[in-house]
C-alpha cells in the first residue's frame, strides 16, 4: 500500500461524497425546496406517516390547497412539523395566504403550538413563508437509518471509520 | 477478480437497484389503475351562534365571534380508490366561499381515515362538523359557500395523489341566533 495507492482511494470517496451532495443540491434547485428530502420523526400523522418514513418534498408556484401535507417551521422553534392544511384564507390582491394546520393524529388543531413560545403570543396562522415544503411523495422505513445514527452516535463513528478503512486498505 | 468481496458487493448492487426498480415501478402503477369515484355532500342545516372559545376551547379573547355549526350528509362510494398501492385514504369536507376581504377560502368541516376498502362506502346522515367553522375575518354575514368531498389517496410508496367531487350549489350562512355554548 503505497502514498499514490491512498491518495486515490480517498479521491474516489471524495469524488463519491461531493457527487452525491451535488445532486441533492441540483434537486434542491429542480423542485423550489432547500431540503427536499425529511424523516418524519413523530407520531402525529399516523397512520399516514410513522416515525422513519421518508417524505419527499417540493415548493410549486400554485398556492396551497386544503388538505395538502406540509412541512412548516415555526419562527423561534428549529424542528419542522408535517401537518395538514386544514383553513386556507386567500388574499389575492396581495397575493398572500393565511393558513392553518393539524395532525391528523391529534385531537386539536396547531394554534397552540404556533403560541407556545411566548414571542409568538397572538399567532393565529402560518404563512407560505413558514413553509418548508409540500410533501408529494412517500418512502417507508429508510428513514430509520438516519434515526439510529443520531440515537445511537457510535453507529455514525463506526461508518465513517469503515470509509476511512476503505481509504487505507482497498487496492 | 472473483473475491468473496467483490461477490457480495455485486449481490448488494444489483438487489438495491432491483428494490428500487420495483418500488418506482409499483408507485408509478398508481397512475394508470382505473378508478371511479363518486361523491356528493349536502348540508341540512347550518345555524350560527357567537361565542369568545370554540370547539377546543380556543379563546378568541372577545366574545362576538360567529361559529357555524352545520349537519351535513355524505353519499359517496370511493372503493374503486383502493388498489395494491393505496395504505389510507383520507377523506375530508370542504367549504368554499369568497369574502370581500379574501377571494378563496377553504375550510376543513369534518375529516375521516379510511383504512379498508369495506368502509370505502359512505352513506352518513346527520355529521356534525368536526372543527369550529369560524371564517378568518370572524363573521358570516352574507357569505354563500359550496361543499365538496375532496380525498388524499396515501401510497405504501410513491406519489400523494389528490381528488374531489362535485361542488353543491352554494348555502346562505343565516344571521347569529344564539350562544356557543
Amino acid at each position: 500500500m503505497n502514498l499514490r495507492q491512498i491518495l486515490t482511494n480517498s479521491l474516489n470517496v471524495l469524488m463519491m461524497l461531493f457527487g452525491v451532495f451535488m445532486s441533492y443540491k441540483a434537486w434542491g434547485l429542480y423542485t423550489n425546496c432547500e431540503s427536499p428530502l425529511v424523516v418524519v420523526l413523530s407520531e402525529s400523522m399516523e397512520p399516514a406517516f410513522a416515525r422513519g418514513d421518508i417524505l419527499f418534498l417540493s415548493n410549486p408556484k400554485k398556492p396551497i390547497e386544503v388538505g395538502e401535507i406540509c412541512v412548516f417551521k415555526i419562527p423561534g422553534r428549529d424542528i419542522p412539523i408535517v401537518h395538514r392544511i386544514i383553513h386556507r384564507h386567500d388574499k389575492e390582491a396581495t397575493n398572500s395566504q393565511v393558513l392553518l394546520t393539524k395532525g391528523d393524529n391529534n385531537n386539536v388543531d396547531d394554534r397552540g403550538l404556533y403560541q407556545e413560545l411566548y414571542t409568538n403570543k397572538g399567532k393565529m396562522w402560518i404563512e407560505p413563508k413558514d413553509v418548508v415544503g409540500r410533501v408529494q411523495g412517500f418512502l417507508p422505513y429508510l428513514g430509520m437509518f438516519t434515526i439510529f445514527m443520531t440515537d445511537y452516535p457510535l453507529l455514525k463513528y463506526a461508518l465513517l471509520g469503515g470509509v476511512g478503512l476503505v481509504v487505507f486498505l482497498y487496492e | 477478480m472473483n473475491s468473496l468481496q467483490n461477490r457480495a458487493n455485486a449481490v448488494m448492487a444489483f438487489s438495491i437497484s432491483a428494490i428500487f426498480c420495483l418500488l418506482g415501478a409499483i408507485a408509478l402503477s398508481a397512475f394508470i389503475i382505473p378508478t371511479s369515484p363518486n361523491g356528493l355532500v349536502a348540508v341540512n342545516s347550518i345555524k350560527v351562534v357567537t361565542g369568545r372559545y370554540d370547539k377546543t376551547w380556543f379563546d378568541y379573547k372577545t366574545r362576538d365571534n360567529q361559529f357555524a355549526n352545520t349537519v351535513m350528509q355524505i353519499d359517496a362510494d370511493l372503493s374503486s380508490l383502493f388498489h395494491w398501492n393505496t395504505k389510507q385514504l383520507f377523506i375530508y369536507a370542504v367549504a368554499e366561499y369568497s369574502t370581500p376581504t379574501h377571494s378563496k377560502n377553504q375550510i376543513v368541516l369534518w375529516d375521516s381515515i379510511i383504512k379498508r376498502k369495506s368502509d370505502a362506502v359512505i352513506r352518513k346522515k346527520g355529521i356534525k362538523n368536526k372543527y369550529s367553522v369560524i371564517d378568518v375575518n370572524k363573521k358570516w354575514t352574507d357569505i354563500h359557500a359550496n361543499v365538496s368531498l375532496h380525498w388524499n389517496i396515501v401510497p405504501y410508496v410513491g406519489f400523494m395523489t389528490y381528488g374531489h367531487s362535485q361542488a353543491s350549489e352554494p348555502y346562505a350562512f343565516p344571521l347569529p341566533s344564539g350562544i356557543q355554548t
